[in-house]
């Protein structure tokens, strides 16, 4: 039995370095006459993930668009969304018309963001020393 | 390349620039208003609440035909578009920006034109599942359309209007402090869950 596809009509690369300090960005390029759709998205997985539903987050590739030409488009992914603890992970193209993961990329890292040594600094720092306004509440 | 040939230019960077042109004028007021609806002291929930509380009072009290209300809104809207830009830097000076002031002015920007992205986003895939799915289209809009007039039945008008103004001055607040991510994240996880349950029934 040969397969019907050999290789796959989207590929996929996450640009620069990635961390929840600043938006990401996704290069993404479809083969001729690819049957894409605004309901199609890029979906941010866990490497070992085991169904299309479990990604960590998502960018529409109409709505998220950064720019388009004939070999390659670009997406972002807001900072707020990217995990702040990091790890290993990889970016699959869902595709509406064809119902399937029509692309993979590479698995890369997310590094830890600045944020996330600021929360636990701040979780480190013993209740009666955090500094607090008039009103009470911290500063 | 030439020029004209290049469309791989930053859209978004482009469409934030031209927004940033445009409120030029309104820079203040926008950064002000900003570090009030985000709560930035913990008395502005308070205070939004209150304002709201007040207009749609005085609203309550004066009952206005739906085309006097409208036309005053409008005529609000047209006198701030014209005195607000004048007014501005006398009173808060014509300061030059600190850094942060700009940074700030160019997040607000492009959070506005990610948020415009998104709702012309859903406005064209509401159109293309009409396209795909035309039943499916057809029933989900006219059941979601009858409980919207059905719950606009039981409430009463302008307490609605009251409670939808409130929510959505509200919302950018309730999103910093991490409440509206939270309970999307939940429901995404339920909705999830639901998907692959029937995944599972199907196969």
């Amino acid at each position: 039995m040969k397969p019907l596809i050999t290789t796959s009509p989207v590929s996929l690369k996450a640009e620069g370095e990635w961390n929840a300090d600043h938006d990401a960005l996704i290069s993404y390029s479809v083969a001729k006459d690819f049957p894409s759709s605004t309901w199609d998205w890029i979906g941010l997985y866990r490497v070992g993930f085991r169904h299309t539903n479990d990604y960590v987050t998502y960018a529409w590739v109409k709505d998220d668009e950064i720019s388009f030409s004939e070999d390659c488009n670009q997406v972002y992914i807001n900072a707020d969304e990217i995990p702040l603890d990091g790890g290993e992970f990889l970016l699959c193209y869902h595709c509406h018309n064809l119902q399937c993961l029509a692309g993979i990329s590479e698995p890369f890292q997310i590094c830890p963001g600045r944020m996330l040594a600021e929360k636990k600094e701040a979780q480190e720092i013993p209740e009666s020393f955090k500094p607090k306004d008039l009103m009470g509440f911290e500063s | 390349m030439a020029e004209g040939d290049n469309r791989s230019a930053n859209q978004l960077a482009a469409e934030t620039a031209n927004l940033e042109e445009r409120f030029q004028g309104w820079g203040e007021v926008i950064l002000v208003a900003d570090r009030i609806i985000r709560w930035e002291k913990p008395w502005f929930p308070a205070a939004i609440m209150g304002v709201i509380s007040f207009l749609f009072l005085m609203i309550y009290y004066l009952d206005p035909s739906v085309l006097s209300g409208v036309s005053c809104f409008v005529m609000c809207l047209c006198l701030a578009d014209y005195l607000v830009p004048i007014l501005a830097p006398r009173i808060f000076g014509s300061k030059i920006w600190t850094t942060e002031q700009q940074q700030r002015f160019h997040e607000i920007c492009s959070n506005l034109v990610k948020t415009q992205r998104r709702v012309i986003g859903w406005w064209k895939r509401l159109f293309v599942l009409k396209e795909e799915k035309p039943k499916m289209y057809f029933m989900s809009t006219i059941s979601i359309l009858a409980v919207i007039a059905w719950i606009g039945q039981q409430v009463h008008n302008l307490f609605l209007t009251y409670l939808m103004v409130s929510f959505l001055l509200l919302l950018p607040g309730l999103n910093k402090h991490g409440i509206i991510t939270k309970y999307v994240g939940m429901g995404k996880r339920e909705i999830n869950k639901l998907l692959k349950q029937k995944e599972k029934k199907n196969e």
